[in-house]
This record gives structure tokens, sequence and C-alpha cells, in this order.
């Protein structure tokens, strides 16, 4: 088992999300909290506390940073309705970006390949970044799905990567949504498995 | 839509970059280290081939995308017309030449 795992929990669905309690980082923090994993969730209204989220998770010293919000292929929305392009992501996770910790982008489009090439323009360097590339979306059921697998894996086996591939093909093939990683390989981020050209 | 400002694509790094990679390959792309975000480079096709004029280089620039790439997904790029008889035939070449690029995706 990985005891080092730890996860923040970053959540900033849309309004009538949270209302009726479609929120699948709070169902993530659940299924961390089951497994005593180190876990911290954070409600993420707009901007300023997106900022204050991440600074919390470099403070806690938090592998993996798990950002549930909606997305398109340009970037995410807040709660507060504030658009956030994925250079500009970038920007705000760079001092919470390393090679040992992983972001897990639980919105639509959080494996789009345009993410991480945001991310490496402004030297984001994370071990892995984890989201679905689905061109119809993610929907709040396959999230929750996909991340309680992701999380239990994670906490069984650790980062290996025979073991992580393992866990995306189980994930995809129990829940609809081209769930990815991509790995940063010293010059790149790639991608497992493939799906196509997202 | 990100595009980066002019003064910053044509720096003399960026010239004389792209100006090796045109000679070399025939194009550059958004994808090369030293090239500007995404569609910028693209957007300023006319400009880069004007200051590549200003430094003796007499090429013809057009640009043009990839689309879909299976690897890269859209992948932005200028070219030089001399060495390509259309637009698809650099297409083609670009998308070779992302293949390649990320070749290691097979042990990611």
């Amino acid at each position: 088992m990985s005891e080092s795992l730890s996860v923040m929990i970053a959540e900033s669905v849309g309004r009538k999300d949270f209302y009726i309690g479609q929120t699948d980082g709070y169902a993530a923090n659940e299924v961390l909290r089951i497994q005593q994993v180190r876990a911290a969730y954070r409600v993420v209204l707009d901007k300023p506390r997106l900022i204050r989220a991440i600074a919390e998770a470099c403070i806690l010293n938090m592998k993996i940073l798990h950002l549930s919000c909606h997305g398109d292929d340009d970037g995410i929305v807040l709660t507060d309705g504030t658009e956030i392009d994925w250079l500009s992501l970038g920007k705000l996770l760079r001092r919470y970006a390393r090679l040992d910790r992983s972001l897990v982008l639980s919105c639509c489009s959080g494996g789009y390949v345009g993410v991480t090439k945001a991310f490496q323009k402004e030297a984001v360097i994370f071990g892995h970044v984890f989201g679905s590339t689905a061109e119809e979306g993610v929907g709040f059921t396959d999230s929750c799905l996909a991340w309680s697998i992701l999380y239990n894996q994670i906490y069984e086996h650790g980062f290996a990567r025979s073991d992580l591939r393992r866990t995306m093909d189980k994930i995809n093939f129990a829940v609809p949504g081209e769930f990815l990683y991509r790995r940063w390989n010293g010059s790149r981020y790639l991608r497992y498995p493939t799906f196509g050209a997202r | 839509m990100v595009i980066e400002a002019l003064e910053k694509v044509l720096s003399e790094s960026f010239l004389d970059k792209a100006s090796h990679a045109l000679d070399s390959d025939g194009f550059v792309t958004d994808e090369h280290d030293f090239a500007p975000y995404r569609e910028t480079i693209a957007e300023y096709v006319s400009q880069i081939q004007e200051a590549l004029r200003q430094r003796g280089r007499a090429t013809g620039l057009a640009s043009g995308f990839v689309r879909n790439h299976p690897d890269a997904g859209y992948a932005y790029f200028i070219y030089d017309t001399a060495r390509f008889d259309d637009l698809a035939s650099a297409q083609d070449a670009v998308s070779r030449w992302l293949s390649e690029l990320y070749v290691d995706n097979q042990n990611a």
C-alpha cells in the first residue's frame, strides 16, 4: 500500500451542481477517507480561493491536486463563472507543480493534449496529469467512478508505470470517458492510453 | 485562442532557429521547442517572412495546421512554399514529423 498518497481536492463545480450534490470532488474525498488517505477538501468558489487551495496543497505537501470543475478545450470555469484558460491555469499551478506530484483534472477536456501543451509552455511539470478526452465530455457519475478506481489503485500500487497502465485500462474498461494520463518524460508529456486525436 | 505579442515572437533567437528548421525540414511548428504558443506562429506568418527577408532569406512562407494528429492534436505551422507542392504536402510532412516527435508515446 502507498502510505505516501495524499490528495488536495479543490471543488469548483457549478452552483446547480453544488445545490443538488453533484460534486465528484466530495465523492473522491469520501473514498479517500474510507481508505484513511491523507486528504483535504476545499470548496473553491472563485479564483482567490483556487489560489489559496493551491497554496495549501504546497504547504501540506500533497502528492496529488484534484481539481473538480467544468472545462472545455480552452480552459476551466469556476463556480462564480470565472474563466481560466489553460495557460493561465498553468501559471497558477506553477508553484505547486513538481515531478513527484500529480494533477487530476476532473472536468471536460481535462485530458486534452492542449492542457499539457500549455503547461509545457509555462514550464509547469507534473509527474502525471490525469483527465478525460471524451469529446462528448464526462459526467458526474463517470467521474466519480473513474477517480475512485484511480485512487484505490494508486493507494494499492503507487505510480509504478506498469501498474498505472493497468489502472487506466481498468478505468476505461469500467467507465466511458476516455480517461488517460500524460506523463512527463523529461522533454514532453506522453500519454497512455491512446484514444484518437485529443 | 491565445496569441503571443509579435515583438516577443520576432526575437533573434527565434528567427535564427526558425531559419535553421526551414533549411532542414522546410517548416516550423508550434511543437518546436523555440516556437511561440499554438496558433501564434501561423498568425504571424507574413511578419516572420518579412523578418527573415530582412535577414537575407528570401523565402516564401505560408501557414497551415494539422488537424487531430493522434499524438499532438491540433498543430500549427509555417512552411517554405518552395519546398512543398501544396498545403497538403506540407501537412503530410508535418504529420510525419509529429509522429516521430511523439514516438515515445509507445512507452508512456
